[in-house]
């Protein structure tokens, strides 16, 4: 309940939350601690409310395969390989909860809306890594590489993209979240995601479904060698009938540089006054202002070293850019 | 370290026990008769020497390398992977010492290299293909590797060319011991005893090895990085090898062949792996018979075989433990017959059975597939003709009719022209067929039509003797069986969805130069593969006209020995142009020089040898497969001796 409350006071001050929203924290499926819903019932996937996550399943005794998405409450952050492929890295779902969501690459793992939710805007979700990928991507295994390659140096990546499509009609903006990045030319900057990190979802628009697709740069000629699975938690979603932000990438909103020690330079060159907010990854709102046309400097030297978001919004509309706080 | 193998599997420990006892009585027992025997023996019988399953008549290979026992022992390698890499054309694949090897022979898969052990098939009807580095050098008489496919002769798989192992005997009566053992560098051990008891008729001998190796050796994983130790890559080897061969009369022998092998082996972290705990375990019960009977004009072959391999892989790092296992068993009867001087037909029935176990199989599925082949040769003058025709049958669905025709002319004694053509195929393996998900039963047989022509040529002057020998192929295979996503599917199938055009030249040039006391010998070869798929496919990635992955190009071997008295130094030089790897990078090309000098000495009834080997002489840095070191300079010293009671 706590957390609940908690992000919805993060949303109140990132964004316009007024509106009537959907969470989707998985809880509801009751799975048994240390366990997993695979889709061997066949149902060919999971219902919450009005969102309905897909899946495959061949139903074998020795090796059932799967595809899409599972419902887990594994705990297991040590055991790598696949036998290990239900498990989240933290160890629990966002903010300690106990359930989570497991995508497995199919093709695609697909989220359905409908009822008061078809048409409904995405506003944000928690991803992490699994234990399996986590594992693969640090230590490499017999099949994938270690991140880095052998020196180190090798600028490898693994994100996941989030598609929306809505009337079938792929939307033009998607959503990319680096579950590992190792292109930093300071190798110290290297990650691999390993605590829930909130990802804005809402340049995605309305949407009526969405698909995570997978990119990693340790790919041969049988296609890719890292593990493509991302656990997801506490997915926001917000009502058809609610008064959306429309993002905009056109929106005359330009930030400079994307690394910085003390101050930003955001320049806004829209008529009207804007509203400029810097978030961290979590999705806390750490500074809200109003900014007028013209180049301007925002100070965040007080800010913890990490990657941020800068977020323009105007009216209905609104653009989001990234830069990283040394 | 390599201690651990017999505890983690105590199992291994008591059958090698119970192995050991065994052999031990063989060996004294057959040794305490065969030494009563021998006191009533006179020596003055001529050594009769068994070719325990010669190979076809018909075989019409042109390009062929072959080794004797003797020779097979100056090479001084432990294991037939080994041997091949250094001294053959085949590429083998294989990221160390011990460590799985296959095979690439003219541009071929791991599958299209046919294996027989005595006339008898022993790849894996689960991949399709045999880890070569299982294949100890000191379990084998003589070894013969064929370029070029004939699947009719030798079935499924014999596509790239066919590797025999064969087991010989000689007669002499009385006892033969042989002991050898090898140190060297990574914690390297060998040793290997063989026992032979004999009279005219009769003869038991036995073989056990075991071979050790820690292989943590030093490597350099990227220039100007730490010198680093390859962890966890220890192997241990065990086998023996029971035979015997009985004469009961004239124009006819009869062998029995019993190998069993345990081989427990660490899996090395890739270069991009920071550990590994994965483990495999291979054991094998080979047991086969042959009987060969003469008749009076033309022989009866009998043979048979009962296979039994088990293969268990452990990774305790992400808790997995599969074990594998399959029965194979083969009867086979041959009849050769000879018609005029000119004709030989030889027929061939074949009937084997297979039946696998793994997880991912939904059942044990069993397989039966039978064969007829027909051979037949002819030589008149200075034409030779060797044809061969098979059609076989697995679980009643009808096989392609595959055949294989060769022509020789001798325009002189010592210049031949060769010309061959052969249609050829491999039958999918179990885990094509059975794997679940992705195995698929309608399969077909991956199969095409393969050509050759070539000339040997040699000069005979003073003593010196210069042998040429050039030849071109070309092969296409359709159906290639690829594992792969297809449309509408999340998760991988095997299906057939390539085709693959092989070609090439191979040529080899030896000379031996003898003078009085010492003997200069030299050789070099070269072997100029492309092999390319003429398909594109979005996924597995391939466009037409790519180079399979870990083919290489151009291979080129060089051998100079010089032999003085009892004393002989050896140089080989290799190289191997770079090859594509999976990940869309090109591994380097190398050079390897290996070094070997060996000493020979003789007293009465007793000889001894002793040998110092350098491999990777200039301490190259190398990689065979993506991400895999190899080792650099590496030393082995060995003695052997024997003694051979009848001997004068």
């Amino acid at each position: 309940m706590m957390r609940y409350i908690y992000l919805t006071a993060c949303l109140l001050l990132g964004a316009t939350l007024s509106q009537a929203q959907t969470l989707v924290d998985f809880e509801s499926f009751n799975v048994p601690v240390d366990s997993f819903f695979n889709g061997s019932d066949l149902s060919g996937g999971f219902t919450e409310g009005d969102v309905f996550f897909t899946n495959s399943y061949v139903p074998d005794p020795q090796f059932p395969f799967w595809s899409g998405w599972a419902i887990s409450t594994k705990t297991d952050t040590v055991t790598a390989g696949f036998t290990n492929q239900y498990s989240a890295f933290p160890g629990t779902g966002w903010d300690g909860s106990e359930t989570y969501a497991v995508a497995y690459r199919s093709s695609p793992p697909r989220i359905k809306l409908s009822g008061a939710l078809q048409g409904g805007q995405p506003e944000g979700v928690y991803l992490t890594n699994g234990t399996y990928a986590y594992r693969s991507m640090t230590e490499g295994d017999q099949f994938a590489k270690k991140f880095g390659g052998v020196d180190g140096n090798d600028p490898d990546f693994f994100f996941v993209t989030i598609k929306g499509y809505q009337d079938g009609q792929l939307k033009t903006d998607s959503v990319d979240f680096y579950l590992a990045d190792f292109r930093f030319a300071d190798n110290s900057q290297d990650y691999i995601v390993k605590e829930w990190t909130y990802v804005d979802l809402t340049s995605l628009g309305r949407v009526d479904s969405v698909e995570f697709f997978f990119t990693t740069s340790d790919v041969g000629v049988n296609g890719p060698n890292t593990p493509f699975y991302v656990c997801v938690d506490n997915l926001i979603l917000r009502d058809n009938n609610s008064t959306s932000v429309d993002v905009d990438a056109t929106l005359p909103f330009q930030l400079y540089p994307t690394r910085v020690n003390d101050q930003i330079q955001v320049v806004w060159e829209g008529i009207n006054e804007a509203t400029l907010e810097i978030m961290d990854v979590q999705g806390r709102v750490w500074s809200k202002e109003i900014i007028r046309q013209g180049s301007q400097s925002v100070y965040v030297s007080d800010l913890a070293s990490g990657l941020y978001i800068a977020r323009v919004r105007s009216g209905q509309q609104a653009k989001a850019m990234k830069f990283w706080k040394e | 370290m390599l201690r651990k193998a017999f505890h983690v599997f105590p199992l291994s420990f008591s059958i090698l026990s119970q192995v050991w006892s065994t052999w031990l009585f063989f060996l004294f027992g057959v040794s305490l008769l065969s030494a009563q025997e021998a006191t009533d023996t006179l020596y003055q019988l001529s050594p009769v020497q068994i070719e325990g399953t010669t190979l076809r008549a018909d075989d019409e290979a042109f390009h062929t390398q072959t080794w004797s026992a003797a020779e097979l022992r100056a090479e001084g390698a432990a294991r037939v992977s080994d041997l091949l890499a250094q001294n053959s054309g085949i590429f083998v694949k294989q990221y160390g010492p011990g460590t799985l090897a296959t095979t690439s022979l003219r541009g071929g898969s791991a599958g299209h290299t046919a294996v027989t052990w005595n006339g008898l098939p022993i790849t894996s009807p689960m991949l399709g293909q045999l880890d070569f580095s299982l294949l100890p050098v000191g379990f084998v008489d003589e070894m013969r590797l064929e370029y070029g496919g004939n699947t009719a002769l030798w079935g499924s798989g014999a596509i790239g060319g066919t590797l025999h192992l064969n087991n010989q005997v000689n007669f002499l009566p009385g006892t033969q011991i042989q002991v050898r053992g090898t140190m060297g560098s990574w914690g390297m051990q060998d040793q290997f005893v063989s026992l032979q008891a004999a009279n005219t008729n009769f003869a038991s001998r036995s073989r056990v090895f075991r071979q050790r190796s820690r292989n943590d050796f030093t490597y350099q994983a990227f220039p100007g990085g730490p010198i680093q130790r390859l962890s966890h890559a220890g192997v241990a080897q065990t086998g023996a090898l029971q035979e015997f061969f009985w004469q009961p009369k004239k124009g006819q022998r009869l062998s029995l062949h019993i190998w069993w092998q345990d081989v427990f082996r660490e899996i090395p972290p890739t270069l991009v792996q920071t550990k590994s705990q994965a483990t495999q375990e291979d054991q094998a019960l080979r047991i086969s018979f042959n009987w060969h009977k003469v008749l009076e004009k033309g022989a009866l072959k009998v043979r048979g075989g009962l296979f039994r391999e088990a293969l268990n892989y452990r990774d305790e790092q992400i808790r997995l433990n599969s074990t594998s296992s399959f029965w194979t068993g083969i009867a086979e009867v041959e009849r050769q017959r000879f018609i005029g001087k000119a004709h030989q037909f030889t027929l061939g029935l074949n009937h084997t059975w297979t039946q696998a176990e793994i997880a991912a199989y939904q059942s044990n599925p069993q397989q039966h597939s039978s064969a007829v082949f027909l051979a037949h040769s002819w030589q008149q003058g200075k034409w030779k003709w060797n044809g061969s025709l098979r059609q076989g049958i697995i679980d009643g669905n009808i096989l392609p009719m595959v055949g294989s025709g060769a022509l020789r002319y001798e325009v002189k004694p010592s210049f031949l022209l060769h010309m061959q053509a052969a249609r050829n195929y491999r039958v999918p393996t179990f885990n094509d067929r059975f794997w679940n998900p992705g195995g698929n039963p309608d399969l077909l047989p991956e199969s095409g039509w393969s050509q050759e022509g070539g000339f040997s040529w040699q000069i005979l002057d003073k003593g010196w003797k210069v042998n040429y020998q050039s030849i071109v192929f070309n092969r296409n295979i359709q159906n290639w069986i690829l594992w792969s996503i297809q449309e509408g599917d999340f998760f991988y199938s095997a299906n057939n969805i390539a085709e693959v055009w092989s070609r090439g030249w191979e040529q080899k040039l030896s000379a031996e130069i003898p003078s009085s006391r010492s003997t200069w010998a030299f050789s070099a070869s070269h072997h100029l593969t492309r092999s390319t798929y003429q398909t594109s496919l979005s996924f597995p990635v391939i466009s037409e006209g790519d180079q399979l992955v870990y083919v290489p190009v151009h291979r080129l071997l060089g051998n100079l020995n010089y032999q003085r008295d009892r004393w002989s130094i050896r140089y080989m030089h290799q190289f191997t142009s770079s090859v594509e790897a999976l990940r869309f990078t090109q591994l380097p090309s190398y050079h390897l020089g290996h070094l070997r000098a060996q000493g020979n000495i003789n007293w009465r009834k007793w000889s001894g040898e002793v040998f110092l080997a350098v491999d990777n002489v200039w301490n190259a840095a190398y990689q065979v497969i993506e991400f895999r070191p190899m080792p650099g300079r590496t030393l082995r010293v060995g003695v052997s001796t024997s003694f051979d009671q009848a001997n004068h």
